[in-house]
């Protein structure tokens, strides 16, 4: 990677991740969706391994529990980049 | 003989995805045609290390008509194969299962010998790759060997009794003998019932060869199944799956279904012998044909067809034959025993599921499917085996024989409606 995300960028991967991950449109996934309302428990644990080889990032488990939304996930992951 | 206050059960619908075709129709005209489904593995890279390098792979099999993208992510090809089969044999079956009133009355069995071992494999594949934390949470779903039930269950809103059998290459009989009982006793009046198999992988073809089961006619592969003749030298591994809808008769008289035949007998037993290797006076082959007769209430000189289990071994091909000839004694030579194996190859677990339609159709249709590449009976194989051809024949009584490693033998017995 070169140079560092912007929150839009990370925005859009996230999008397009979770998107592709669940065979939806991307325009159907927006910073306020909810996990629990656009995938299970399953889906959930799949995307976590998904953002962290996209993004080259650990999430823990106690971290991902915490990640409710999409705008939750794109934060973290932004602050994550940031301490690195 | 089976107690006489059970219900009949009744064959209203059948489904199938095979290397034939994926379709009852499809499948069943290439067995009248005499074709095989056998070509040269394409599924993954081989070398020259490879002894076996042809398989029966299905090349066509397109799930999208019953579950979306997203959701073939999360299901092995074994439990899609159940499911399009499934899907198949309801239509068939005119039965909205969806929506039934009761759908504590409905209920499947489905087996498979080995289950969603193309995932088990990635799975380890990706584990060794890139550690623990990315092995994906999907595995567990997409490998358990009750997926196929679980997603049809799904699929048909099945609450009734849900289960797989494992029981290599008898998994098809067994389910659909478990299943008729559950609607003899009283337990449901449909069950959702077959196998499915889809283990063409790179493990299990080298497991397979390593054992020597598997025949090595690697220039010849459509040649290489020839049950019965005297140069075979193995099976050939496939894949496919096959549902049948069982369904208890005064339930499907009342909604005026088409019935195929009634299923009247389920014959099951172990060898107790060795794990891999047929008993070679094929013992419990007999006992299972004539368990299933008798819970049929039905003699033997009243079988018109066999289709035999005949996978092309030189062992097994034999204890069979001599079971068949010790059971049916003169009769044998009046009746018809054809292997379907020849054209399809091997399915494992889904192989009795798949054999029904030969099964019933000679009943139904009064066709006789051939075992093709049978161009030198061995010695002492002296029956009417449908050599290269099929037969017309007016059959009320079908037997329906899979045995598989561990020693299960069952033999079903499907008769005439009337």
């Amino acid at each position: 990677m070169s140079g560092p995300l912007s929150e839009s960028e990370i925005e859009a991967k996230v999008i397009e991740a979770i998107a592709d991950q669940l065979g939806v449109a991307k325009a159907d996934v927006t910073r306020t969706s909810e996990f629990d309302s656009i995938c299970d428990s399953l889906d959930k644990a799949e995307l976590m391994m998904e953002f962290e080889d996209l993004f080259e990032i650990s999430i823990t488990d106690d971290a991902a529990t915490k990640l409710r939304t999409v705008a939750d996930a794109v934060d973290f992951i932004q602050r994550t980049l940031k301490n690195s | 003989m089976r107690n006489a206050t059970y219900r009949r059960v009744v064959v209203t619908g059948i489904g199938c995805v095979s290397n034939l075709g994926c379709s009852v129709a499809k499948t069943w005209e290439a067995m009248k045609a005499g074709r095989s489904g056998i070509s040269p593995l394409r599924t993954f890279p081989q070398n020259e290390d490879w002894t076996v390098r042809f398989a029966g792979e299905i090349h066509d099999f397109d799930p999208s008509h019953v579950v979306d993208g997203r959701e073939q992510k999360r299901i092995d090809r074994v439990a899609l194969f159940a499911m399009a089969a499934a899907h198949e044999a309801v239509a068939d079956s005119g039965l909205d299962l969806r929506n039934a009133a009761d759908p504590y009355r409905n209920g499947t069995i489905i087996g498979s010998g080995i289950g969603g071992v193309l995932t088990m494999e990635e799975g380890h594949t990706k584990l060794l790759q890139t550690g623990p934390r990315r092995v994906s949470p999907f595995v567990v779903p997409r490998l358990m060997v009750n997926a196929a039930p679980g997603n049809v269950s799904i699929q048909f809103n099945l609450r009734g009794p849900s289960t797989a059998v494992a029981s290599a290459c008898a998994s098809s009989g067994h389910a659909m003998g478990m299943a008729m009982q559950a609607i003899q006793r009283g337990d449901c009046d449909v069950m959702v019932a077959g196998g499915s198999e889809a283990a063409i992988t790179p493990l299990t073809l080298s497991a397979f060869a390593s054992m020597k089961a598997l025949s090595t006619r690697n220039d010849e592969p459509t040649r290489a199944s020839r049950p019965f003749d005297k140069d075979r030298d193995g099976f050939v591994l496939s894949e496919g799956a096959a549902i049948v809808i069982l369904e208890e008769l005064e339930h499907a008289k009342k909604r005026g279904a088409r019935i195929y035949a009634e299923l009247v007998g389920y014959g099951a037993t172990g060898d107790a012998y060795h794990i891999a290797a047929p008993d070679e006076q094929g013992s419990g082959a007999f006992k299972a044909m004539e368990f299933a007769l008798r819970d049929a209430g039905i003699s033997a000189t009243d079988v018109g067809y066999i289709n035999a289990h005949g996978t092309s071994t030189p062992l097994g091909d034999k204890a069979e034959v001599g079971a068949v000839k010790r059971l049916f004694g003169d009769h044998a030579y009046r009746l018809a025993m054809s292997s379907t194996k020849s054209m399809t190859g091997h399915a494992l677990g889904a192989a009795g599921g798949i054999e029904t339609i030969p099964a019933i159709m000679s009943i139904y249709e009064g066709v006789l499917a051939p075992t093709i590449n049978l161009e030198c009976p061995d010695e002492g194989f002296d029956l009417n085996f449908v050599p290269n051809t099929p037969q017309e024949a007016k059959v009320d009584v079908a037997l329906n024989n899979t045995f598989g490693f561990g020693g299960h033998n069952v033999s079903l017995v499907f008769k005439r409606f009337a």
